[in-house]
Protein backbone atom coordinates (compact mmCIF):
# COMPACT_ATOMS: atom_id res chain seq x y z
CA UNK A 1 0.00 0.00 0.00
CA UNK A 2 1.17 3.35 -0.31
CA UNK A 3 0.99 6.45 1.98
CA UNK A 4 1.59 10.26 1.27
CA UNK A 5 3.73 11.33 4.51
CA UNK A 6 4.90 14.74 5.99
CA UNK A 7 8.60 13.27 6.32
CA UNK A 8 9.67 17.42 6.99
CA UNK A 9 8.04 20.78 7.79
CA UNK A 10 10.49 22.85 5.50
CA UNK A 11 7.53 23.39 2.42
CA UNK A 12 9.03 20.26 1.00
CA UNK A 13 5.34 18.74 1.26
CA UNK A 14 3.78 15.73 0.67
CA UNK A 15 6.30 12.37 0.12
CA UNK A 16 5.32 9.08 -1.21
CA UNK A 17 5.94 5.65 0.68
CA UNK A 18 5.35 2.05 0.36
CA UNK A 19 4.45 -0.11 3.26
CA UNK A 20 2.99 -3.25 4.37
CA UNK A 21 -1.20 -3.10 4.99
CA UNK A 22 -1.42 -3.22 8.65
CA UNK A 23 -3.48 -5.33 10.75
CA UNK A 24 -5.54 -3.76 13.32
CA UNK A 25 -5.10 -4.10 16.63
CA UNK A 26 -7.72 -4.03 19.44
CA UNK A 27 -10.71 -0.99 18.84
CA UNK A 28 -9.09 -0.31 15.69
CA UNK A 29 -10.74 -0.20 12.70
CA UNK A 30 -8.40 -0.57 9.06
CA UNK A 31 -10.37 1.68 7.04
CA UNK A 32 -9.45 1.42 2.84
CA UNK A 33 -9.58 5.08 2.39
CA UNK A 34 -12.06 6.22 -0.36
CA UNK A 35 -10.95 9.99 -0.85
CA UNK A 36 -9.28 12.63 1.31
CA UNK A 37 -9.02 16.40 1.85
CA UNK A 38 -6.66 19.50 2.35
CA UNK A 39 -7.52 22.33 4.80
CA UNK A 40 -5.64 25.45 5.55
CA UNK A 41 -3.60 23.35 8.29
CA UNK A 42 -2.42 20.86 6.39
CA UNK A 43 -0.89 23.91 4.16
CA UNK A 44 0.50 25.20 7.89
CA UNK A 45 1.80 21.67 9.18
CA UNK A 46 4.14 21.36 5.61
CA UNK A 47 5.73 25.05 6.33
CA UNK A 48 6.14 24.19 10.13
CA UNK A 49 3.54 27.02 11.13
CA UNK A 50 0.99 24.88 13.09
CA UNK A 51 0.46 25.32 16.72
CA UNK A 52 0.51 21.93 17.93
CA UNK A 53 4.19 20.66 16.61
CA UNK A 54 3.42 18.08 14.33
CA UNK A 55 5.20 14.37 14.15
CA UNK A 56 7.96 13.71 11.51
CA UNK A 57 6.93 11.15 8.53
CA UNK A 58 3.37 11.18 10.07
CA UNK A 59 1.19 10.26 7.23
CA UNK A 60 -0.77 13.73 6.02
CA UNK A 61 -4.41 14.96 6.36
CA UNK A 62 -7.14 14.99 8.73
CA UNK A 63 -9.92 14.47 6.39
CA UNK A 64 -10.41 11.39 4.66
CA UNK A 65 -13.44 9.24 4.33
CA UNK A 66 -13.99 5.17 3.35
CA UNK A 67 -15.14 1.91 4.23
CA UNK A 68 -14.10 -0.59 7.13
CA UNK A 69 -12.13 -3.49 6.05
CA UNK A 70 -11.40 -5.12 9.20
CA UNK A 71 -12.29 -4.34 12.93
CA UNK A 72 -9.72 -5.55 15.43
CA UNK A 73 -10.37 -7.37 18.83
CA UNK A 74 -13.30 -5.50 21.05
CA UNK A 75 -14.47 -3.57 18.18
CA UNK A 76 -18.41 -2.84 18.86
CA UNK A 77 -18.93 0.78 17.01
CA UNK A 78 -18.69 -0.24 13.19
CA UNK A 79 -18.77 -3.14 11.02
CA UNK A 80 -16.86 -4.83 8.07
CA UNK A 81 -18.70 -2.59 5.30
CA UNK A 82 -19.24 0.50 6.78
CA UNK A 83 -18.64 3.70 5.69
CA UNK A 84 -16.54 6.26 7.97
CA UNK A 85 -15.04 9.18 8.28
CA UNK A 86 -11.98 9.99 10.79
CA UNK A 87 -12.15 12.22 13.07
CA UNK A 88 -9.72 15.40 13.20
CA UNK A 89 -9.00 14.98 17.16
CA UNK A 90 -8.08 11.50 17.84
CA UNK A 91 -8.76 11.24 21.68
CA UNK A 92 -11.72 14.39 21.72
CA UNK A 93 -14.57 12.40 21.65
CA UNK A 94 -17.39 14.25 23.15
CA UNK A 95 -17.25 17.60 25.64
CA UNK A 96 -14.61 20.03 26.21
CA UNK A 97 -11.23 20.16 24.77
CA UNK A 98 -8.35 19.37 27.36
CA UNK A 99 -5.00 19.16 27.55
CA UNK A 100 -4.83 15.39 27.43
CA UNK A 101 -6.49 15.09 23.81
CA UNK A 102 -4.01 16.99 21.34
CA UNK A 103 -3.60 14.24 19.56
CA UNK A 104 -4.03 14.93 15.59
CA UNK A 105 -4.63 13.14 12.23
CA UNK A 106 -2.22 14.02 10.05
CA UNK A 107 -0.33 16.06 12.44
CA UNK A 108 0.84 13.89 15.62
CA UNK A 109 -1.11 10.79 14.68
CA UNK A 110 -1.32 8.91 11.24
CA UNK A 111 -3.83 10.68 8.71
CA UNK A 112 -5.95 9.82 5.87
CA UNK A 113 -3.95 10.84 2.80
CA UNK A 114 -2.95 6.72 2.53
CA UNK A 115 -4.55 3.68 0.64
CA UNK A 116 -5.37 2.02 4.52
CA UNK A 117 -5.90 3.76 7.36
CA UNK A 118 -5.67 2.43 11.13
CA UNK A 119 -7.97 4.73 13.05
CA UNK A 120 -9.10 3.97 16.93
CA UNK A 121 -13.14 3.49 16.62
CA UNK A 122 -13.24 6.19 19.16
CA UNK A 123 -12.13 8.46 16.69
CA UNK A 124 -14.47 7.45 13.48
CA UNK A 125 -17.81 8.56 12.40
CA UNK A 126 -20.55 7.44 10.28
CA UNK A 127 -21.13 9.33 7.08
CA UNK A 128 -24.68 10.18 5.33
CA UNK A 129 -25.81 7.70 2.66
CA UNK A 130 -26.55 10.32 0.12
CA UNK A 131 -22.70 11.46 0.15
CA UNK A 132 -20.22 10.67 -2.23
CA UNK A 133 -16.93 10.10 -0.70
CA UNK A 134 -15.52 12.97 -1.79
CA UNK A 135 -17.75 15.62 -0.71
CA UNK A 136 -17.80 12.87 2.90
CA UNK A 137 -14.28 13.17 3.01
CA UNK A 138 -14.94 17.14 3.83
CA UNK A 139 -16.91 16.54 6.69
CA UNK A 140 -14.04 16.43 9.49
CA UNK A 141 -11.84 19.48 9.50
CA UNK A 142 -13.75 22.12 7.40
CA UNK A 143 -17.59 20.89 7.81
CA UNK A 144 -17.34 20.62 12.04
CA UNK A 145 -15.44 23.52 12.22
CA UNK A 146 -18.47 25.26 10.51
CA UNK A 147 -20.86 23.31 12.48
CA UNK A 148 -18.98 24.32 15.98
CA UNK A 149 -19.27 27.80 14.67
CA UNK A 150 -22.67 28.29 14.10
CA UNK A 151 -23.77 25.97 17.06
CA UNK A 152 -20.90 26.07 19.77
CA UNK A 153 -22.28 29.39 21.53
CA UNK A 154 -25.65 30.68 22.66
CA UNK A 155 -28.64 29.67 20.62
CA UNK A 156 -29.70 32.08 18.03
CA UNK A 157 -33.25 32.50 17.40
CA UNK A 158 -34.60 31.22 14.04
CA UNK A 159 -34.37 33.76 11.36
CA UNK A 160 -31.35 35.66 12.86
CA UNK A 161 -28.34 36.46 10.52
CA UNK A 162 -25.34 35.01 10.03
CA UNK A 163 -22.34 36.43 8.58
CA UNK A 164 -19.78 34.00 6.37
CA UNK A 165 -16.50 35.48 4.50
CA UNK A 166 -15.07 34.52 1.57
CA UNK A 167 -15.57 30.88 -0.29
CA UNK A 168 -13.59 28.19 1.26
CA UNK A 169 -14.35 25.47 2.36
CA UNK A 170 -15.68 26.45 6.03
CA UNK A 171 -17.28 29.50 4.76
CA UNK A 172 -19.44 27.40 2.10
CA UNK A 173 -20.49 24.92 4.56
CA UNK A 174 -21.53 27.66 7.27
CA UNK A 175 -23.04 28.98 4.00
CA UNK A 176 -25.57 26.16 3.69
CA UNK A 177 -25.42 24.73 7.89
CA UNK A 178 -26.96 28.60 8.65
CA UNK A 179 -29.77 27.84 6.02
CA UNK A 180 -30.60 24.52 7.03
CA UNK A 181 -30.89 25.62 10.98
CA UNK A 182 -32.95 28.30 10.08
CA UNK A 183 -31.18 31.66 9.74
CA UNK A 184 -30.81 34.70 7.22
CA UNK A 185 -27.04 34.32 5.62
CA UNK A 186 -25.08 37.28 4.43
CA UNK A 187 -22.05 36.42 2.72
CA UNK A 188 -19.23 38.54 1.28
CA UNK A 189 -17.09 37.39 -2.02
CA UNK A 190 -14.98 38.99 -4.72
CA UNK A 191 -16.29 38.47 -8.09
CA UNK A 192 -19.96 38.32 -9.26
CA UNK A 193 -19.54 34.67 -10.44
CA UNK A 194 -18.59 33.74 -7.35
CA UNK A 195 -21.49 35.48 -5.61
CA UNK A 196 -24.25 34.15 -7.97
CA UNK A 197 -22.65 30.22 -6.63
CA UNK A 198 -23.12 31.20 -3.06
CA UNK A 199 -26.50 32.41 -3.70
CA UNK A 200 -27.52 28.83 -5.13
CA UNK A 201 -26.09 27.66 -1.97
CA UNK A 202 -29.03 29.73 -0.17
CA UNK A 203 -27.13 32.89 1.16
CA UNK A 204 -29.59 35.15 0.95
CA UNK A 205 -27.31 38.39 0.14
CA UNK A 206 -23.99 38.65 -0.97
CA UNK A 207 -21.87 41.81 -0.09
CA UNK A 208 -18.59 42.10 -2.78
CA UNK A 209 -16.02 42.79 -0.93
CA UNK A 210 -13.89 43.60 -3.74
CA UNK A 211 -15.97 46.42 -4.80
CA UNK A 212 -17.04 47.50 -1.01
CA UNK A 213 -13.94 46.76 1.00
CA UNK A 214 -15.35 48.27 4.23
CA UNK A 215 -18.35 45.61 3.73
CA UNK A 216 -19.45 45.94 7.38
CA UNK A 217 -21.16 48.97 6.37
CA UNK A 218 -23.10 46.61 3.61
CA UNK A 219 -24.06 44.26 6.37
CA UNK A 220 -25.30 47.08 8.67
CA UNK A 221 -27.54 47.78 5.65
CA UNK A 222 -28.62 44.87 4.72
CA UNK A 223 -29.98 44.58 8.52
CA UNK A 224 -31.99 47.30 8.79
CA UNK A 225 -28.75 49.14 10.79
CA UNK A 226 -28.59 46.35 13.53
CA UNK A 227 -25.67 44.21 12.42
CA UNK A 228 -25.56 40.20 11.84
CA UNK A 229 -26.21 38.03 14.95
CA UNK A 230 -22.88 35.74 14.77
CA UNK A 231 -20.14 36.06 11.89
CA UNK A 232 -18.20 32.81 11.02
CA UNK A 233 -14.37 35.12 10.52
CA UNK A 234 -12.57 32.72 8.48
CA UNK A 235 -9.84 35.46 7.53
CA UNK A 236 -8.53 36.25 11.32
CA UNK A 237 -6.41 39.54 11.06
CA UNK A 238 -7.39 40.96 7.99
CA UNK A 239 -10.51 40.80 8.64
CA UNK A 240 -11.22 40.60 12.59
CA UNK A 241 -11.87 44.70 12.83
CA UNK A 242 -14.87 44.57 9.99
CA UNK A 243 -16.27 41.51 11.44
CA UNK A 244 -16.61 43.31 15.07
CA UNK A 245 -18.18 46.58 13.04
CA UNK A 246 -20.33 44.30 11.29
CA UNK A 247 -21.94 42.35 14.52
CA UNK A 248 -25.08 42.93 16.14
CA UNK A 249 -24.89 44.90 19.95
CA UNK A 250 -23.46 41.94 21.90
CA UNK A 251 -23.22 39.72 18.38
CA UNK A 252 -20.86 36.43 18.36
CA UNK A 253 -17.35 36.71 16.19
CA UNK A 254 -16.13 33.16 15.63
CA UNK A 255 -12.44 34.07 15.09
CA UNK A 256 -10.99 31.17 13.73
CA UNK A 257 -7.54 31.97 12.91
CA UNK A 258 -5.42 34.75 14.87
CA UNK A 259 -2.12 35.41 12.29
CA UNK A 260 -1.59 34.68 8.83
CA UNK A 261 1.89 35.17 6.75
CA UNK A 262 1.34 39.32 6.86
CA UNK A 263 -0.11 39.89 9.96
CA UNK A 264 1.03 38.48 13.41
CA UNK A 265 -1.45 40.05 15.54
CA UNK A 266 -5.08 40.81 16.02
CA UNK A 267 -6.02 44.23 15.87
CA UNK A 268 -8.92 45.46 16.91
CA UNK A 269 -10.27 48.93 16.80
CA UNK A 270 -11.07 50.14 20.28
CA UNK A 271 -13.90 52.79 19.90
CA UNK A 272 -15.34 50.31 16.82
CA UNK A 273 -15.31 47.72 19.62
CA UNK A 274 -17.45 49.79 22.26
CA UNK A 275 -19.80 50.23 19.55
CA UNK A 276 -20.79 46.83 19.00
CA UNK A 277 -19.90 44.71 22.42
CA UNK A 278 -19.27 41.48 20.22
CA UNK A 279 -18.52 38.68 22.00
CA UNK A 280 -14.93 37.13 20.48
CA UNK A 281 -15.33 33.12 20.50
CA UNK A 282 -12.50 30.86 19.66
CA UNK A 283 -13.15 27.00 17.99
CA UNK A 284 -11.19 24.71 17.25
CA UNK A 285 -12.53 21.97 14.93
CA UNK A 286 -14.75 20.01 17.41
CA UNK A 287 -15.16 16.90 18.60
CA UNK A 288 -16.10 13.35 17.22
CA UNK A 289 -19.58 13.84 18.79
CA UNK A 290 -19.57 17.20 16.46
CA UNK A 291 -19.19 14.99 13.19
CA UNK A 292 -21.82 12.72 14.64
CA UNK A 293 -24.29 15.66 14.90
CA UNK A 294 -22.86 17.24 11.66
CA UNK A 295 -23.53 14.08 9.70
CA UNK A 296 -27.00 14.18 11.02
CA UNK A 297 -28.08 17.54 9.89
CA UNK A 298 -26.34 17.13 6.92
CA UNK A 299 -28.35 13.66 6.31
CA UNK A 300 -31.45 15.45 7.25
CA UNK A 301 -30.89 18.85 5.33
CA UNK A 302 -29.61 16.46 2.13
CA UNK A 303 -26.58 18.88 2.26
CA UNK A 304 -24.29 18.39 -0.48
CA UNK A 305 -21.01 19.71 0.57
CA UNK A 306 -19.01 21.95 -2.64
CA UNK A 307 -16.15 20.09 -4.22
CA UNK A 308 -14.32 22.44 -6.86
CA UNK A 309 -11.67 19.54 -8.46
CA UNK A 310 -10.45 15.82 -7.59
CA UNK A 311 -7.31 14.66 -8.36
CA UNK A 312 -5.99 11.00 -8.60
CA UNK A 313 -4.05 9.46 -5.74
CA UNK A 314 -0.51 9.84 -7.69
CA UNK A 315 -1.88 13.57 -8.70
CA UNK A 316 -1.72 14.22 -4.73
CA UNK A 317 0.90 16.67 -5.13
CA UNK A 318 -0.44 18.74 -7.57
CA UNK A 319 -3.36 18.43 -5.41
CA UNK A 320 -1.65 20.06 -2.90
CA UNK A 321 -0.20 22.50 -4.92
CA UNK A 322 -3.55 23.37 -6.43
CA UNK A 323 -4.99 23.84 -3.17
CA UNK A 324 -2.46 26.00 -1.75
CA UNK A 325 -3.57 28.99 -5.01
CA UNK A 326 -6.17 29.61 -2.56
CA UNK A 327 -8.15 29.45 -6.08
CA UNK A 328 -10.79 26.83 -5.52
CA UNK A 329 -14.48 27.72 -4.80
CA UNK A 330 -14.53 24.58 -2.05
CA UNK A 331 -12.72 21.35 -1.39
CA UNK A 332 -9.89 20.12 -2.91
CA UNK A 333 -9.90 16.06 -3.20
CA UNK A 334 -8.07 13.22 -3.76
CA UNK A 335 -9.78 10.18 -4.39
CA UNK A 336 -7.50 7.22 -3.12
CA UNK B 1 -37.97 35.77 14.23
CA UNK B 2 -39.93 33.05 12.63
CA UNK B 3 -43.69 32.95 13.78
CA UNK B 4 -45.10 29.98 15.23
CA UNK B 5 -47.38 29.55 12.39
CA UNK B 6 -44.58 29.49 10.04
CA UNK B 7 -42.63 26.77 12.05
CA UNK B 8 -45.54 24.87 12.19
CA UNK B 9 -46.26 24.55 8.31
CA UNK B 10 -42.32 23.21 7.84
CA UNK B 11 -43.26 20.66 10.53
CA UNK B 12 -46.02 19.60 8.93
CA UNK B 13 -44.65 19.45 5.28
CA UNK B 14 -41.62 17.22 7.08
CA UNK B 15 -44.41 14.59 7.79
CA UNK B 16 -46.39 15.29 4.91
CA UNK B 17 -44.12 15.51 1.86
CA UNK B 18 -41.65 13.30 3.25
CA UNK B 19 -38.93 16.07 3.08
CA UNK B 20 -37.20 16.31 6.38
CA UNK B 21 -34.91 18.90 5.01
CA UNK B 22 -36.52 22.12 7.06
CA UNK B 23 -36.28 20.06 10.07
CA UNK B 24 -33.30 20.83 11.05
CA UNK B 25 -33.98 24.83 11.41
CA UNK B 26 -37.02 24.59 13.41
CA UNK B 27 -35.30 22.22 16.54
CA UNK B 28 -34.11 24.21 19.71
CA UNK B 29 -30.71 23.25 20.42
CA UNK B 30 -32.13 21.58 24.04
CA UNK B 31 -35.30 20.28 22.87
CA UNK B 32 -37.00 16.97 24.29
CA UNK B 33 -39.47 15.31 22.49
CA UNK B 34 -40.91 12.62 24.40
CA UNK B 35 -40.48 8.85 22.51
CA UNK B 36 -43.87 6.80 21.79
CA UNK B 37 -42.27 4.09 22.98
CA UNK B 38 -41.05 6.20 26.17
CA UNK B 39 -38.21 7.72 27.36
CA UNK B 40 -36.88 10.98 25.89
CA UNK B 41 -34.40 12.49 22.33
CA UNK B 42 -33.01 15.20 24.05
CA UNK B 43 -31.10 17.70 21.76
CA UNK B 44 -30.99 18.74 18.09
CA UNK B 45 -29.08 15.67 17.02
CA UNK B 46 -31.23 13.25 18.97
CA UNK B 47 -34.76 14.99 18.23
CA UNK B 48 -33.50 15.59 14.20
CA UNK B 49 -32.44 11.85 13.42
CA UNK B 50 -35.88 10.95 15.61
CA UNK B 51 -37.73 13.06 13.38
CA UNK B 52 -35.90 12.94 9.87
CA UNK B 53 -36.59 8.80 10.63
CA UNK B 54 -40.44 9.30 11.04
CA UNK B 55 -40.71 11.66 8.15
CA UNK B 56 -38.86 9.87 5.61
CA UNK B 57 -40.77 6.56 6.44
CA UNK B 58 -43.29 5.94 3.16
CA UNK B 59 -45.10 3.27 5.08
CA UNK B 60 -47.79 5.66 5.89
CA UNK B 61 -49.09 9.29 5.57
CA UNK B 62 -50.09 11.73 7.91
CA UNK B 63 -53.27 13.92 7.67
CA UNK B 64 -53.71 17.07 9.57
CA UNK B 65 -56.92 17.41 10.93
CA UNK B 66 -57.08 20.62 13.17
CA UNK B 67 -54.06 23.31 14.76
CA UNK B 68 -54.52 25.13 17.41
CA UNK B 69 -51.97 27.93 18.61
CA UNK B 70 -52.70 29.09 22.07
CA UNK B 71 -49.03 31.39 22.83
CA UNK B 72 -45.85 29.02 22.92
CA UNK B 73 -48.07 26.07 22.79
CA UNK B 74 -49.58 24.54 19.24
CA UNK B 75 -51.58 21.13 19.28
CA UNK B 76 -52.24 19.36 16.00
CA UNK B 77 -54.50 16.70 15.66
CA UNK B 78 -54.01 14.07 13.00
CA UNK B 79 -54.50 10.93 11.06
CA UNK B 80 -52.04 8.42 10.32
CA UNK B 81 -53.45 6.23 7.55
CA UNK B 82 -51.56 2.93 6.28
CA UNK B 83 -51.88 -0.16 4.54
CA UNK B 84 -54.79 -1.63 6.05
CA UNK B 85 -55.58 0.98 8.79
CA UNK B 86 -55.43 4.39 10.55
CA UNK B 87 -54.66 5.37 13.53
CA UNK B 88 -55.72 9.81 14.93
CA UNK B 89 -53.60 11.33 17.42
CA UNK B 90 -52.45 14.90 18.53
CA UNK B 91 -49.05 16.01 18.70
CA UNK B 92 -48.42 18.99 21.62
CA UNK B 93 -45.78 21.28 20.46
CA UNK B 94 -44.08 24.23 22.71
CA UNK B 95 -42.14 26.71 20.34
CA UNK B 96 -40.08 29.54 21.44
CA UNK B 97 -37.81 31.88 19.11
CA UNK B 98 -38.67 30.00 16.24
CA UNK B 99 -38.12 26.62 17.53
CA UNK B 100 -39.69 23.47 19.22
CA UNK B 101 -38.49 23.01 22.36
CA UNK B 102 -41.05 20.42 23.42
CA UNK B 103 -42.81 17.66 21.78
CA UNK B 104 -45.25 15.11 22.60
CA UNK B 105 -47.70 12.72 20.98
CA UNK B 106 -50.61 10.63 21.75
CA UNK B 107 -52.57 8.43 20.19
CA UNK B 108 -56.48 8.09 20.40
CA UNK B 109 -57.19 4.52 21.54
CA UNK B 110 -61.41 3.91 20.37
Amino acid sequence: MRSYHFDSFDGTGLVSHEHDVPEPGPGQLLVRVKAATFNKRDDLIARGRYPLPPRPGVVALSDGAGEVAAAGEGVTRFGVGDRVAGSYWNRWHDGRLDASMLDQLGCTHDGMLTEYALLDEGAAAPVPAHLTWAEAATLPCAGVTAWTSITGGPELPAGATVLTLGTGGVSLYAVQLAKALGYRVIATTSSPEKAERVRGLGADAVVDYRETPTWSAAVRRLTGGLGADLVVDTMGPETVNESIRASSLYGQVVLLTTYSDTAADITVAGADWAQTMAGIRRVFVGSRGDLEDLGKVVESAAIRPVVDRVFGFDEAAEAFAYYRTGRAFGKVVVEI
Amino acid sequence: MTDIHTVLKTYKDAFSTHDPSGLAGILAKDIVVERAQGGTADGHAAALELWTAIATDTGGEFDIEDEIVAGELAVLTWTFRYEGGFTRGANLLKIRDGRVYHAVGYTKTN
